[in-house]
């Protein structure tokens, strides 16, 4: 346990010294000076007919839920989005100079065993990720709470829920990084899924009616269930956020899953490895 | 003494499953004792640090048995009573020198109140405090080898391996570690280092073995394996040639150089004898003893046999 918490503050460490993680808080810090100057600058029934287009949804009935609504998600798409995106660029590197020769030698030759150093390492990221993404998340809660008086609990579930879809990653990342020992390379495999193929498969409905057949259907549901499914996790980001009912469960414990199986097969390739 | 490190017909493959693999350690045997300063000589390339990072438990082998302390090194709580300086070290960049030392010391097992003092005794005595407080990255290679260094040791270890230890290090600091290595050898540490430099490794090391790819090829103490059989010199002084014209040096076998005699197929009865004629002969004598090879002689010796053996 102290093994794992020393290399989870060290894993803190490294990444504070990046600037890519400043650059992530920095953002968030933009992001709520530009709410509070509109929510300061503007009145919200002035604004709450340009965002009507919500209002198709039944259960929202005055402008200040509209409002809510509005500025929660124009906070979260982006946050799941640019979030994300910066997160994989920040852990990416971690793994790699970790294993790099000449360092680990100073870890391995110390009582501490493979799995917690892959466990600190893992922990110290998401602990970063998350506390930027909660700064984010719960200061707007805050504000629009203040303002709009919308002070809807789950909204706050965006917090693990974007966290998942880090961990989901990160995972993948590092077991990428223990095979390869090369960042860029796991970081263009984690952009390429993030980007194009968990949304294609997002969409795997749709394909079928283009390409028909067992063999097809087996390999994209393959694919869907192998890769991390961000474009689902972001879906379901995006109900919460429009106060909507989660529907499906299923991307949320495929995440956890995932998670599990990526991590315990990039430790089983690190206690092989030769350094 | 018990044998502190025991290597028993260990190979090691790389790239096992490869068209090429590298034998880099072949059917290799070699226990060392405790409290010893042990050397580990060989070419680039011949095993040394592949057999410290076997030992480290750094590496798999692919056949043999590795004890440290009686234990399998595959057992990482033997690691508390290890230190290690790897070759080609790289510290964390973003990190200081005393993070540094706090992180590893902690993963030692070090109880954070008796860490801090251990790393100011160390910064000081390797005079490192005022850098201590830098990132690592402004760091000159010798302040480097010596946060090293103190790694290594921090956490009081019972072995420890210094691969390439004065590598990078000025005349002065690499007086400074000998002298702390034979610190450490007085308190009674087992000590195992990798080092192409022969002169120093002459000077510390009370046991040596030379490896050549993969293989051990000659072990001993220094003083066994350095000294030449039956050879003996003897210092003179002598300004008017006066050695040349002792007819009674013809039945030694021996060569006068200036100012110094060999003795070869001798031994203290022939050497005494010669000695004595020097002397009826009115010839200062100034010095005598057997004749040893410089280490670094006796390496390129042994490594140009065993190539030529093996071609
Ligand atoms: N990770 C690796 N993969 C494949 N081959 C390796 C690996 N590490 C070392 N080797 C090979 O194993 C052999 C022994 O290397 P090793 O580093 O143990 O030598 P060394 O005696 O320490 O050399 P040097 O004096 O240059 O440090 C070399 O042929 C080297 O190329
Ligand atoms: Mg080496």
């Amino acid at each position: 346990m102290r093994n794992t918490y020393l290399i989870s503050k060290y894993a803190v460490k490294e990444l504070s010294s990046k600037k890519i993680i400043w650059f992530f808080f920095g953002i968030s810090l933009l992001v709520i000076a530009i709410l509070l100057i509109v929510f300061n600058t503007l009145n919200v029934r002035d604004i709450a007919p340009v965002i009507k287009f919500k209002s198709r949804h039944s259960e929202v009935k005055d402008a200040f839920s509209l409002a809510a609504m509005f500025f929660k998600t124009a906070v979260t798409v982006p946050l799941f989005g640019g979030g994300l995106f910066i997160s994989i660029f920040a852990v990416s590197g971690l793994i790699p100079s970790l294993l790099e020769k000449g360092t680990v030698e100073f870890f391995l030759s110390r009582p501490v065993k493979r799995l917690e150093l892959l466990l600190g390492e893992f922990l110290g990221g998401v602990f970063v990720i998350f506390l930027n993404i909660t700064f984010l998340v719960v200061s707007t809660w805050l504000i629009v709470g203040i303002y709009l008086n919308d002070w809807n609990l789950n909204f706050l579930l965006i917090i693990p829920l974007i966290t998942l879809a880090f961990m989901v990653f990160y995972s993948l990342i590092m077991l990428m990084g223990i095979k390869w020992q090369n960042s860029v390379a796991a970081m263009m495999v984690a952009y390429l899924i993030f980007i194009a193929l968990s949304p294609i498969l997002h969409g795997k409905e749709t394909i079928f009616l283009f390409l028909d057949g067992a063999v097809w259907k087996y390999l994209i549901n393959g694919l869907y269930y192998l890769l991390p499914q961000s474009s689902d996790l972001a879906g379901i980001t995006a109900k919460i956020s429009l106060g909507q009912s989660i529907g499906s469960y299923a991307p949320i414990f495929v995440g956890f899953v995932q998670t599990t199986v990526y991590f315990y097969l990039g430790l089983l390739l690190f206690k092989k490895k030769d350094f | 003494m018990s044998q502190i490190i025991e290597i028993k017909n260990v190979t090691k493959l790389y790239s096992a499953r490869s068209k090429h693999p590298v034998k880099a350690l072949n059917n290799f045997t070699l226990s060392v004792a405790e409290g010893t300063v042990f050397g580990l000589l060989g070419p680039n390339g011949a095993g040394k640090t592949t057999l410290v990072k076997a030992l480290l438990g750094m590496i798999s082998i692919d056949g043999g048995e590795l004890n440290i302390l009686g234990e399998k090194v595959s057992d990482i709580s033997i690691h508390t009573e290890i230190g290690y300086l790897p070759e080609n070290h790289r510290f964390p960049p973003f990190m200081k020198g005393v993070d540094v030392l706090m992180l590893l010391g902690s993963l030692s097992g070090l109880a954070t109140v008796e860490l801090k003092e251990k790393i100011e005794f160390y910064l000081k005595k390797f005079q490192l405090e005022s850098a201590a407080s830098r990132k690592v990255k402004t760091y000159s290679k010798g302040m480097m080898q010596r946060l090293g260094l103190i790694q290594a040791v921090i956490h009081n270890p019972k072995v420890i391996f210094l691969d390439e230890p004065t590598d990078g290090v000025d005349p002065i600091g690499r007086k400074a570690i000998r002298d702390f290595i034979a610190e450490l050898k007085n308190e009674g540490k087992t000590i195992f280092i990798n080092s192409h430099l022969l002169s120093e490794v002459e000077m510390i090391c009370d046991r040596v073995a030379i490896m050549n790819k993969g293989e051990l090829v000659k072990s001993g103490t220094i003083d066994e394996l350095l000294h030449e059989e039956n050879s003996f010199y003897v210092n003179i002084e002598d300004k008017e040639n006066r050695v040349y014209s002792i007819p009674e040096l013809n039945e030694y076998d021996v060569k006068i150089e200036k100012n110094k005699i060999t003795l070869n197929n001798g031994n203290y009865e022939t050497l005494n004898n010669l000695i004595d004629i020097l002397r009826s002969k009115g010839i200062m004598v100034k010095g005598s003893g057997e004749n040893k090879v410089s280490l670094e002689e006796f390496f390129i010796e042994t490594i140009d046999d065993e190539e030529e053996s093996n071609a």
